[in-house]
């Protein structure tokens, strides 16, 4: 198990945002994890990568509990980040961010190859490599997140909300990446409010209602959930 | 006589170009404005002294080591006073408060340690000058111009050319998501303050040498013209801190000239009030710092 998760209590501010959050996350997997605004989404990657400490609870990644770690052990630790919002560095150029991303890694040459990794998965990028992030469209700057996250050659992959305010071309898009960012071995945990895209693309799924998993099991399973169906895939 | 005045102008502006560096790299990064910057100018000018006159270690060790130290001092004032209040997440006002404190409790340890009465400094290179043009440029003046050049391209090439500079201005851009890149975004604000007081330090050293004068409370004029320099070229901005400290320089030389050396000190802060007035962003600010 590469990711595991038990019992995460986080405060955020006066709010009891996560109450009692268990997930756990196989090595190969993608595992989609769902759920309406304020369900406590945004507050769990942020527990996860530190930037929120929990009240209690465990997050043990690769063996090794990770909760108390500072935000910017994470890319050391294994894990990358195209985080909500994608927060590119609008002043800095494609490439810059990309190199920031392999901030971590000490080998010029292995952040040439991860760097030629990203080009051929974004081509888009390497044609825009000396623009400034901050005057690419919305779903150029989230091929940038999600390179700039690939650059430290994570275990696991955190993707959140990576296709918020795109365009429909674009969703599919970046749907069709995350699986062939998959398929070259790197875990991913997604977090979408777009559920349909999520769970067909996920092997697992789990659904996060204030502050509690609801349900998790197979993403086909999840899928045909009347329940799920109703509130999370616009479906009567 | 005017082009003489030009010279003096451009000289001093050096000076305040370098500790106006200090206060834009700064603010740059963590949207503060460090009002202990002056004191640490003149922490700069005055243990160049100790190590140069008292101790007799030489002019380039002594300059060299009142760099080093001065660039601690700067690490210890963000370690002990500012980073405490950003782990807490307390108001910028009380950062901003607490560097007035500071740049007290260093101008009065200079006071204790060194006395407070000015004392000569030494002129390193000599009253020779060279006659160019009508005017008299003296040696002081050019290599005033020569290091703080030298410097300025040094700290352009570190912000712009190495991983460490990319470190700086990612976290100015989004710290949050520098340090989820793996940055230690509180390494990069030490290193910035480090680099701040070696700016400063260079920048005592030289004024010190210009006036031959030293004394603790000097950093407090200097700082302020500096910072209205900054602000003038665009705080946060790095050319612009360049642009800025030789602008209020010039105006500083040519208020001499034609208003009378009464005048000298006002002409900066009429300078700053225009400039918020007229243009608050400055020469090369940027308009509202966004966060996309």
């Amino acid at each position: 198990m590469l990711l595991k998760i038990e019992d995460l209590h986080t405060n955020y501010g006066a709010i009891h945002a996560l109450k009692g959050v268990a997930l756990e996350v196989n090595e190969g997997e993608i595992v989609c994890l769902i759920g309406s605004n304020g369900a406590g989404k945004t507050t769990l990657v942020n527990s996860i990568m530190g930037i929120v400490k929990p009240a209690a609870g465990k997050i043990i990644f690769d063996g090794r509990d990770i909760s108390r770690v500072p935000t910017y052990s994470m890319t050391k630790a294994g894990i990358g980040i195209s985080p909500e919002g994608r927060e590119v560095f609008p002043e800095l150029s494609v490439e810059e961010n990309l190199r920031i991303g392999a901030f971590v890694v000490r080998e010029q040459r292995q952040i040439k190859e991860s760097r030629e990794r990203v080009y051929e998965l974004f081509p888009r990028l390497r044609e825009r490599r000396q623009q400034q992030a901050g005057t690419l469209s919305g779903g150029e700057q989230q091929m940038l997140a999600v390179g700039r996250a690939l650059m430290s050659n994570p275990r696991l992959i955190l993707l959140d909300e990576p296709s918020l305010g795109l365009a429909p071309n674009f969703v599919e898009m970046i749907f069709a990446m995350i699986r062939k960012i998959n398929a070259q071995g790197v875990t991913v945990l997604l977090i979408e409010q777009n559920a349909n895209m999520a769970l067909q693309v996920s092997s697992r799924a789990y659904v996060l209602e204030n502050g509690i998993v609801s349900m998790s099991g197979k993403a086909s399973e999840i899928a045909g959930n009347p329940l799920v169906k109703k509130a999370y895939l616009g479906m009567a | 006589m005017l082009l003489q005045q030009i010279f003096n102008g451009l000289a001093l502006g050096m000076g305040y170009a370098l500790i106006a560096v200090g206060y834009s790299l700064v603010f740059g990064i963590l949207r503060l404005v460090n009002f202990s910057h002056g004191s640490v100018y003149a922490f700069g000018a005055e243990i160049a002294m100790v190590f140069i006159v008292s101790m007799r270690l030489g002019i380039i060790p002594g300059i060299l080591l009142s760099m080093l130290f001065t660039g601690i001092l700067g690490i210890l004032i963000d370690k002990a006073a500012l980073e405490p209040l950003r782990k807490k997440g307390s108001p910028p006002i009380a950062s901003l408060i607490t560097t007035i404190g500071i740049s007290n409790i260093v101008t009065n340890l200079l006071i204790i340690f060194l006395g407070s009465e000015k004392r000569n400094f030494p002129n390193f290179f000599g009253h020779s000058g060279i006659h160019l043009l009508g005017g008299t440029v003296s040696m002081t003046q050019i290599m005033m111009c020569v290091i703080s050049v030298i410097l300025m391209l040094i700290l352009v090439f570190i912000v712009f050319r190495t991983k460490i500079g990319l470190a700086m201005r990612a976290s100015q851009q989004n710290a949050k998501a520098a340090r989820m890149m793996g940055i230690d975004v509180n390494f990069v604000i030490r290193f910035t303050f480090f680099l701040a007081g070696v700016s400063a330090a260079l920048a005592g050293v030289l004024i010190a040498g210009y006036y031959e004068i030293v004394y603790p409370n000097m950093g407090f004029m200097a700082g302020l013209k500096a910072f209205s320099a900054a602000v003038l070229g665009g705080i946060g901005s790095l050319p612009g801190a360049i642009l800025g400290g030789l602008i209020i320089g010039n105006a500083e030389s040519m208020a001499v000239m034609f208003l009378g050396s009464t005048y000298r000190d006002s002409v900066a802060f009429i300078i700053l009030i225009l400039v918020l007035i007229l243009r608050p962003n400055g020469l090369f600010g940027r308009k509202g710092i966004t966060k996309v």
